[in-house]
């Protein structure tokens, strides 16, 4: 009964296996390219490089970037999405690569921690997280600094959160609030709880930007 | 997380029939759900269809009967952010 399902899908023209070099996706011709386990080439830029893996297709982005790239920046925390560690961006947006299938992210514009900075000086985000201590063990500070850049440009784009008053106006970084930046940072758990400095770090990023 | 088989779609009568077909077949597009689950060892689909490629169905629009349509792969984020989800509903925002 599996077999059957399974070959019905592999010779479906349109149905077609994740990732190659060009980061588009190869038609499924033969049933090898779809086995269980099997590993699939993937390219994406990463920090502004391409690069091309052979992953499992249960590879997560996370392990990708640890694991195959040696980009250990990006954290393990939890493993499963509640931590807020391994956030990295995907075209800009915040995501958390331990819930990230890599072999989707083909073509995909990846930046870790090791990407911010530029020409040798920090990100504006990296340098307030220094100034105003916004880390003790530091576990989780390039979770939040990814967290932290990625929320500020939500702010300037105009995004609403939990935390607005009045989500009808277009929301701008003057209104991001202790309250607003604790809501927006809500994902990335500080287990030093080192909170109030990291509040500070983000909103004086945030005024500068 | 047990091994599986990726695939992906670019079209949704395909999906619906390789899912129709294939009862080891699931979904994924965030996978925000399917992926912690896999992970627990919940849900242990054989094969994974992507469905990101598939085209409109990210779309959040407001229609011209009063209502709204939220794509299902419309992120929770976009919606929130939706210029008219903020005006006329903006208890979802």
């Amino acid at each position: 009964m599996s077999n059957t399902t399974k070959r019905d899908l592999d010779n479906t023209a349109t149905v077609r296996v994740a990732g190659d070099a060009a980061g588009e996706i190869l038609d499924v011709h033969a049933e090898h390219a779809v086995t269980q386990g099997g590993r699939v080439r993937v390219s994406m830029t990463v920090n502004g490089r391409v690069r091309v893996m052979t992953v499992e297709p249960r590879t997560t982005l996370l392990d990708a970037l640890r694991e195959e790239l040696g980009l250990t920046g990006t954290k393990k925390g939890c493993d499963r999405g509640e931590c807020g560690a391994c956030t990295v961006h995907v075209e800009g947006r915040r995501v958390l690569s331990c819930m990230t299938v890599a072999a989707m992210q083909g073509g995909k514009r990846i930046t870790t921690i090791e990407g911010l900075e530029w020409d040798g000086n920090l990100h504006p985000v990296q340098a307030a997280f220094i100034e105003h201590d916004g880390f003790q063990c530091g576990f989780c500070t390039s979770g939040q600094i990814m967290s932290g850049v990625a929320m500020i440009e939500e702010a300037k784009a105009g995004w609403p959160s939990a935390a607005t008053a009045d989500v009808r106006s277009l929301f701008t970084v003057a209104d991001l609030s202790d309250a607003e930046i604790r809501e927006r940072m809500s994902g990335n758990l500080c287990r030093c709880a080192c909170y109030p400095n990291i509040v500070d770090a983000v909103a004086e990023a945030a005024a500068r930007s | 997380m047990d091994p599986f088989a990726l695939a992906s779609a670019d079209d949704a009568a395909t999906a619906i029939v390789a899912h129709a077909r294939d009862p080891q077949l699931a979904f994924i597009a965030g996978g925000t759900d399917l992926i912690g689950l896999m992970k627990d060892r919940v849900e242990l689909p054989e094969r994974l269809l992507d469905i990101n490629g598939l085209p409109d169905i990210a779309r959040v629009e407001a229609l011209p009967d009063g209502g709204l349509r939220i794509g299902a792969l419309a992120r929770m984020s976009d919606v929130a952010a939706h210029p008219d989800v903020r005006r006329r509903f903006p208890v979802m925002a």
